[in-house]
């Protein structure tokens, strides 16, 4: 086990860091005063900004000291303030476990954002501090604690009858855990995400031209998005299409390519590629997420595109298409 | 609840008291150096006499606390102690978790659910428990076998979560609860779950 400490992790949403005593109103006003966030917890909701300071100060004393103490502050990058806390508790060297707690102010409940953080927690506390099993509970009263275990793949062990106690009275309380091995078995992907999109082409002149999206987040990418609800993923290629591009296409039968990274910490995210024509070259950007939409030979695309996974797909897609050329004998 | 400490009692074939520094001799020769008895604990092995003495007398030294619960399983037809049991409860929840060992000599004679039945007993009818919760390593079958015979409800099993004397290991955790034990009958119905009834121990409340 490496004696590491709280150390700072990134997620899409999330920075994950060591609390500050200048946390104090955030934490105070974003959920520490609320009895809604504090009903299935232990301690009590704070009843002045100072009280919150003084914690935090003991807090930041066992982080400084303390090289088994991990409790982060979860800061919502959007608004540059913490919003909740996760910690890995009851570290026990002997056996490389510990227990995760976590809480976050009501306003961001429903967003999935404690599985966002717990899984890059996770994630940190297998890959850097080398435990072999996390557990978390939370009083069956509260099943919405429990649908975050769930979401991050943790196995329910089993209901301790009246085994709790927190502001709600006497609970049973249900356990969870996720051991390494599964972990590794799901290669790191406690929160898989999917999107699906296509390599556009058209063809002018005799030649063929590629989609190319200039994004507003500043990089250039085929045209891609999530999964949304059951969609099919040939679906969700055609409905994202439509919506950056307002183009519609049919997809190529016989060409499927997907790439597979990790955007952070615990979560993979598998991105399916399909292959599509687009009988014009009149679109028109999704203003919010595209800044242009370009139309460029294979040369320039792979030249524009900022991403090598893409550049890839793209090469694949070209010579998916020059073997159906040769097929056809053009 | 009310701690009232370890109460010496007894039963049909058992005395359960403090342990006292003299107990050393007869405790390092009944199980604690014994390397099969201790397979599954999570304390180590004493070597010698004089290390049980030494835990022998923080033991005793505790004894005056109301709060410590842990007893000398003393068969009465040899007069020394052969085993021990304890307790270590959790104020927050009215609620304790359990320990016990018994040397093999005297493995499979139903001592242990006695016991237990006898403390089981005293912590729900005078200390006024609400849940008691024992845990086994799941290689220690007959560990959970007592637990069986006393109407504990299996809860779980924590993977990968206790490190005995062999290892780090699956623990299966077991509890029995006031309101259950009063549906039973109080202690006169510990030990007569189904066909169950252990030899020696009907009519335990003696």
């Amino acid at each position: 086990m490496q004696q590491l400490g709280t150390k700072t992790i990134e997620t899409h949403r999330l920075i994950l860091r060591p609390f500050r005593v200048e946390d104090a109103p955030a934490m105070f006003r974003n959920w520490a005063s609320d009895p809604i966030v504090t009903e299935y917890l232990t301690w009590s909701p704070h009843t002045s900004e100072q009280a919150t300071a003084e914690l935090l100060e003991t807090w930041a004393k066992e982080t400084a000291e303390n090289p088994f103490y991990f409790q982060w502050a979860i800061e919502l990058k959007s608004i540059g303030e913490p919003i909740g806390s996760i910690s890995a508790m009851h570290v026990n060297e002997k056996v490389e476990s510990c227990e995760l707690g976590w809480c976050i102010g009501t306003p961001w409940w429903g967003q999935g954002i404690m599985p966002e953080a717990g899984a890059a927690v996770i994630a940190y506390l297998f890959d850097k501090v080398g435990l072999n099993r996390v557990a978390a509970k939370h009083d069956t009263r509260n099943p919405k604690s429990g649908r975050v275990m769930q979401k991050l793949g943790m196995t329910l062990e089993g209901v301790m009858r009246q085994e709790g106690h927190s502001n709600a009275g006497v609970g049973d309380i249900a356990l969870y855990s996720i051991l390494r091995s599964e972990y590794l078995e799901r290669g790191g992907a406690l929160i898989p995400e999917k999107s699906c999109g296509a390599v556009i082409f058209a063809e002018r002149w005799g030649e063929r031209f590629y989609l190319v999206e200039r994004m507003q987040k500043g990089h250039s990418s085929l045209c891609k998005g999530h999964v949304e609800g059951n969609e099919t993923e040939a679906e969700t290629a055609i409905r994202e299409i439509r919506e950056e591009t307002a183009l519609e296409v049919q997809l190529f039968d016989g060409f499927r390519e997907s790439i597979r990274y990790s955007p952070f910490p615990g979560s993979v995210k598998t991105v399916v590629f399909f292959l599509a024509q687009a009988a014009r070259m009149e679109t028109a950007a999704q203003p919010e997420e595209v800044k242009e939409i370009l139309w460029l030979s294979e040369i320039d695309a792979l030249r524009a595109l900022t991403y090598d996974s893409d550049r890839e797909i793209l090469r694949k897609a070209a010579a998916f298409l020059r073997q159906q050329d040769s097929q056809k004998g053009v | 609840m009310q701690h009232l400490g370890s109460k010496t009692m007894e039963t049909p074939r058992l005395l359960l008291r403090p342990f006292r520094v003299e107990d050393a001799p007869a405790m390092f020769r009944n199980w604690a150096a014994d390397p099969v008895v201790m397979e599954f604990v999570t304390r180590p092995l004493y070597p010698t006499e004089e290390a049980v003495r030494g835990l022998l007398e923080r033991w005793a030294a505790d004894v005056p606390n109301p709060a410590v619960y842990r007893w000398a399983i003393v068969l009465k037809e040899l007069g020394e102690p052969i085993g021990s049991i304890a307790a270590i409860p959790e104020e927050r929840t009215d609620s304790a978790e359990f320990g016990w060992c018994i040397g093999k000599s005297w493995w499979g004679r139903g001592i242990m659910p006695e016991t237990a039945a006898a403390v089981f007993a005293f912590l729900f009818d005078e200390v006024g428990m609400n849940r008691l919760e024992a845990r086994h390593d799941t290689r220690n079958t007959r560990s959970g076998r007592v637990m069986q015979k006393l109407g504990m409800t299996l809860e779980g099993v924590l993977r990968r979560a206790g490190r005995s004397n062999a290892g780090i290991s699956d623990v299966a955790v077991y509890s029995l609860l006031r309101s259950e034990y009063l549906a039973r009958g109080g202690r006169s119905g510990l030990l007569t779950t189904g066909s169950r009834a252990v030899p020696g121990t009907d009519g335990a409340d003696n």
